[in-house]
């Protein structure tokens, strides 16, 4: 009896100091954690080997994926920049606010000063009031629309104000392509597909179905850029209206056609349950778990991020196995390229937009650019004196794709519209049931016709769209 | 009317029969039971290959123990146990002072109305989370109390049904004599409280700390909402570190992360099983 | 611990002949009130109710801070436009149209929140009654079943939805391996429309332990003697079950139930971890099959920024489960058996 409870005491002891020593090693974030703030600068912003300065004004940046260089751009910033430290927080959904973190911020009034996030919900977020109209700011910095591709400048605009500075203006969908695999079922790895019936052709031969079981499929053309459809669909031409005039055109004979010849694949494999899980490997991190490099799937239909596996893999790798062309449209329909980006946004309620400008200057300036933002994601700039930067003159694929992306004019995929986020999600879980092979084209499409126009009714009535 | 009789041997033999039955069902379920435990435990000491291989390596040879030790490197380790340490030590406190005082109010003062309020106590368990989230959420941003501890712990001061429920339930099953003396005496209703009952209510402060601990330990939703910088995460919340992409897990690394987490909840349990059940039971069967 | 002993005495002389102890355990003597209708309180009633009232106010205060004025407002937002940044209008009635008239994602919900309520909370009863009922006989090492079965239920929600995801993966995951052994080709689980909510009520299985436990001490607390009365009498096994054990374990298998329903019905952050983690994964799992109404209203509240919508939806979710409460209240009469005679 006496031994068992000493046992027990000399386990509560040793708890007691392991979580005294834990608290002691943790002591900075405990007292913020009861509201009192340390005001201290976090040393990954600040320029190593440089004294620091007196006053820091401090920007904290939300930043939507891990990227392991972009820290050392804060460090490089601080620099040139000695009175301004950047606080590069990655907050994994920013870039569409998916756990509503941002409007917990802004509605708490303790938003970050700067975030990065995608152009398409940019109005949404301008029109409910998340966004500062930053033109003024921007101008004060020497940022010019002049400076910029003339789409990717309209895409920050809304109702006459100016509520990003875009950082990247990528094509999004072009037909990227297998050459092992090419190699290995008997086709020319340096002769891509360069019509629709030839995209088809290739794809069955590429195609690996044994006792069941999917080993290789040629080509999924939902997968790959979440809105493969409005790519498609242009080149079905098939019409999108929205914006100033708010008529949706969602359910056109086009898309019909297009959804048809979506589901036509999605049969032939079982549905799309089965072909997700045959792309996605569980805990594969990299190339492995890339569909395309991993040469699970022939040719994907896919933006210039892709280029981004390029550091993972290695460049002759990357140009060995990979290629791009152009998607080739279906007879009757037309060419199209997609474009999209990202910017820079200041929520409304930041206490250091100035602050936060130079920052925004400086990234973008082409040498800074090239060096934290392009290669490591893949994308090409927005401003195009950088499009002479050497990371895209020196790269072959880089070239290839500026060869595509020159071929057709740079349109942003959709016409901005506060609407466009329930646009296209219904659009989208229409595709989701129509590969899940729940539902006819035509039903599906009916119905997310009548989703939108809803979702307008609902908008204008409450007072979001203005 | 005649009961047929069963010989001896036949009835024992229906009894072993039963016994082999129970047995496999019992191993067979228990099995089911551990086989996620056993997953977990193998995606752990395996590494990215052996982890991404087809067909699976369901017991890991060689395995090794690097997912843990990068587990604590990816991830905040020794600041997020700080901070999980803090909270729920101070949850733990103010829960269980809290609830014994309610509950005693609840169990032992006599006064004409106890019981309705006492069932509007457990109405309020049927109120769901989701009606209350968004408002408390913006109580605490005008208290100015966002992005720190205090929306996780200060509520837990105020006492929680359930445990108030247990509370009470023990305090009456105290005599009620037991503070007549005192009381005769003169005694202050508060001092009865604090000097005869709450000594005797160790036990049940035991078992409302254990539950507390467990469940401050595993909450995840309020640190979510309530903790948005970094070095204030909890434990639990640092499950997010070991995304490497929008789809990308590294499995490894976080199977090994909940490993420790879970470590010191499970220990907790081996220690205290016995207390932690009576606990249980006493509310749902007793009650 | 002198005071201890001064309450031991005190009790001891109080009632000759019951240790300290034993007087724990006994249950409280129970002063019938003769109260004859409404009348005046007496003086030391009302003193009585201050210092009861002093007693609880932390909770009282608590109530009306935490609880009663954040309903109050969520109630209020449920008639306003607001999405949490601007000013917010009052637009009536409008939100809880939209919810029974045109909101597309009503019907999915609906149903997938009640398939998952009903299959899971029927399950769970019968496997946990099963397991408890096995466990109750005098079975070898008792304690380690009943670790087994307790331990996940002390993971956090996001561990075990995370141990699911690798369970559950139809190529790398446990289940379809053993489905493997015996030649079924297992489904894809969580990437298929059909099968993810059967993931779901797997993974809800899992925690039953809880469970197990209140019904395994309900059963040992059911008296011998009817047991071996109905033996002698000669019920069988079954017979026995029916109409002893069950109708004692009745008010226990009663509120475990509904506390099921309840949690099933508030049920999120496990399925929106494993929906949102599944490879082309989407919040509402493949084609909207995992969207349940507490799911829905996260969307509304945090990707539609339409906070008074999501109110009203949480509103009348809160409504439901009130009805569906005192249904089975109502319902417990006819076939909840309590030995004493009381109500709970």
């Amino acid at each position: 009896m006496w031994l068992h409870r000493s046992r027990r005491f000399r386990l509560l002891a040793a708890a007691a100091t392991l979580a005294l020593a834990a608290v002691t090693t943790g002591c900075s974030g405990i007292a913020q954690g009861f509201g009192i703030t340390t005001n201290d600068v976090p040393r990954s912003a600040l320029c190593p080997g440089k004294p620091r300065a007196q006053h820091i004004t401090v920007v904290d940046l939300w930043w939507p994926f891990a990227s392991p260089i972009i820290n050392g751009s804060a460090q490089d910033f601080n620099c040139d920049h000695p009175d301004i430290a950047v606080n590069i927080s990655v907050n994994g959904q920013v870039g569409d606010d998916s756990n509503g973190k941002l409007l917990a911020a802004v509605a708490a009034h303790k938003p970050p000063d700067l975030v990065m996030s995608w152009d398409d919900l940019l109005t949404a977020w301008a029109a409910k009031g998340e966004l500062t109209p930053v033109e003024d700011h921007a101008a004060k910095m020497g940022i010019k629309e002049s400076d910029y591709i003339p789409q990717a400048w309209k895409s920050t605009l809304w109702r006459g104000h100016q509520y990003g500075i875009p950082v990247d203006w990528d094509p999004d969908s072009m037909l990227w392509y297998n050459k092992k695999v090419f190699a290995e079922v008997g086709l020319d790895p340096t002769k891509p597909p360069t019509t629709w019936a030839q995209v088809q052709e290739y794809a069955a031969k590429i195609d690996k179905v044994e006792n069941g079981k999917i080993k290789r499929i040629g080509f999924i053309p939902w997968d790959g850029w979440q809105f493969n459809y409005i790519q498609l669909g242009h080149q079905f031409d098939a019409p999108f209206k929205t914006g100033a005039d708010q008529t949706v055109q969602l359910d056109s004979p086009q898309m019909r056609k297009l959804f048809a010849y979506e589901q036509k694949i999605a049969r032939k494999f079982g549905g799309a349950g089965k072909i997700n899980a045959f792309t996605t490997v569980t805990g594969a991190q990299g190339a492995a778990a890339d569909p395309l490099l991993s040469g699970r799937v022939g040719m994907r239909l896919i933006g210039d991020w892709e280029l981004g596996q390029q550091a993972k893999v290695g460049k002759k790798k990357f140009r060995e196995t990979l290629g791009v062309t152009m998607m080739p449209s279906p007879p009757g329909g037309k060419p199209y390229l997609s474009h999209s980006g990202w910017s820079f946004m200041v929520p409304t309620g930041a206490k250091h937009v100035d602050a936060a400008m130079v920052f925004v200057e400086w990234m973008l300036q082409s040498d800074h650019f090239g060096k934290y933002i392009g290669p490591a994601n893949g994308w090409l700039p927005a401003k195009t004196e950088t499009l002479k930067q050497d990371y895209l003159t020196s790269d072959p694929t880089w070239r290839d794709i500026i060869e595509i992306d020159s071929k057709l004019p740079r349109d942003w995929w959709l016409e901005p519209s506060p609407v466009l986020g329930p646009y296209y999600r219904f659009l989208d879980e229409a595709q989701s049931e129509l590969t899940a092979l729940d539902g006819t084209p035509a039903q599906l499409l009916a119905r997310a016709q009548r989703q939108v126009e809803d979702a307008l009714a609902n908008a204008i009535a409450l007072g979001v769209y203005g | 009317m005649s009961v047929p009789v069963e010989t001896a041997g036949a009835r024992r033999a229906k009894r072993w029969s039963k016994t082999i039955v129970s047995h496999i069902a019992l191993i067979c379920v228990a099995a089911a039971f551990a086989i996620p435990v056993l997953a977990l435990v193998s995606t752990a000491l395996k590494t990215l290959a052996q982890n991404t291989k087809i067909p699976v390596e369901w017991i890991p040879n060689p395995f090794v123990f690097s997912n843990f030790v990068q587990a604590v490197k990816t991830a905040p380790f020794t600041h997020m146990l700080a901070n999980t340490v803090v909270i729920v030590g101070l949850e733990v406190i103010g829960v269980t002072l809290s609830s014994a005082l309610i509950g005693y109010g609840f169990g032992v003062i006599r006064w004409r109305g106890r019981n309705a309020v006492f069932m509007l106590v457990i109405a309020t368990m049927l109120i769901p989370y989701e009606v209350l989230l968004i408002p408390q959420y913006i109580l605490f941003s005008k208290f100015g109390w966002l992005n720190t501890f205090y929306p996780l712990i200060v509520p837990y001061f105020f006492g929680v049904p359930l445990y108030i429920f247990l509370f009470r339930q023990f305090f009456m099953r105290m005599p009620s004599e037991l503070g007549e003396a005192a009381r005769i005496d003169g005694a202050s209703e508060w001092s009865i409280f604090a000097r005869v009952h709450l000594p005797l209510a160790k036990p049940g402060l035991l078992v409302v700390a254990l539950l507390q601990f467990v469940a401050g330990w595993n909450d995840f939703l309020g640190p979510l909402i309530y903790l948005n910088d970094k070095n204030l995460s909890t434990l639990v919340l640092g499950m997010q570190y070991f995304r490497t992409s929008q789809y990308q897990v590294d499995v490894g690394g976080q199977a090994a992360y909940s490993i420790l987490v879970v470590a010191p909840v499970v220990l907790i349990f081996f220690l205290a099983q016995r207390r932690l059940i009576e606990g249980i039971t006493l509310t749902a069967v007793k009650g | 611990m002198s005071d201890l002993n001064e309450a031991r005495t005190a009790t001891a002389a109080a009632s000759p002949g019951g240790a300290a102890d034993g007087a724990l355990l006994a249950p409280p003597a129970v002063r019938v009130s003769r109260s004859t209708g409404r009348r005046r309180s007496t003086g030391n009633e009302r003193r009585m109710r201050r210092v009861g009232l002093a007693f609880i106010s932390p909770w009282i205060a608590g109530f009306l801070v935490f609880t009663l004025i954040p309903l109050a407002m969520s109630l209020y937002y449920s008639f306003t436009n607001f999405n949490g940044l601007q000013a917010s209008k009052w637009v009536g009635m409008r939100n809880y149209v939209r919810i029974f008239t045109s909101d597309p994602y009503v019907q999915a919900a609906v149903y997938n929140t009640l398939y998952l309520a009903i299959f899971g909370v029927v399950l769970t009863s019968i496997l946990s009654l099963a397991l408890a009922v096995l466990l109750n006989q005098k079975v070898r090492g008792i304690g380690i079943y009943r670790t087994l079965y307790y331990l996940p239920t002390m993971l956090p929600v996001v561990i075990s939805a995370f141990v699911f995801t690798l369970v559950l993966d139809p190529n790398t995951g446990a289940l379809n391996a053993l489905l493997g052994l015996v030649g079924i080709d297992g489904p894809t689980w969580l990437y298929s429309t059909t099968w993810s909510k059967p993931a779901l009520i797997i993974l809800g299985l899992w925690g039953i332990g809880n469970s197990v436990i209140i019904y395994l001490a309900g059963l040992q607390d059911i008296p011998k003697y009817l047991i071996e009365a109905a033996t002698v009498d000669g019920a069988g096994w079954w017979s026995r079950m029916w109409h002893v054990t069950m109708p004692m374990l009745s008010p226990i298998i009663f509120f475990n139930v509904l506390l099921a329903v309840i949690a099933a019905f508030q049920n999120f952050i496990s399925i929106f971890y494993l929906t949102a983690s599944a490879g082309a994964a989407s919040i509402g799992g493949p084609a909207n099959s995992t969207l349940t109404w507490g799911l829905q209203i996260y969307v509304s509240a945090f990707i539609n920024s339409q906070l008074g919508y999501a109110a009203a939806m949480s509103w009348i979710m809160f409504v439901v489960v009130l009805a569906i409460t005192i249904l089975m209240f109502g319902l417990s009469r006819r076939w909840v058996y309590y030995e004493s005679g009381e109500k709970s």
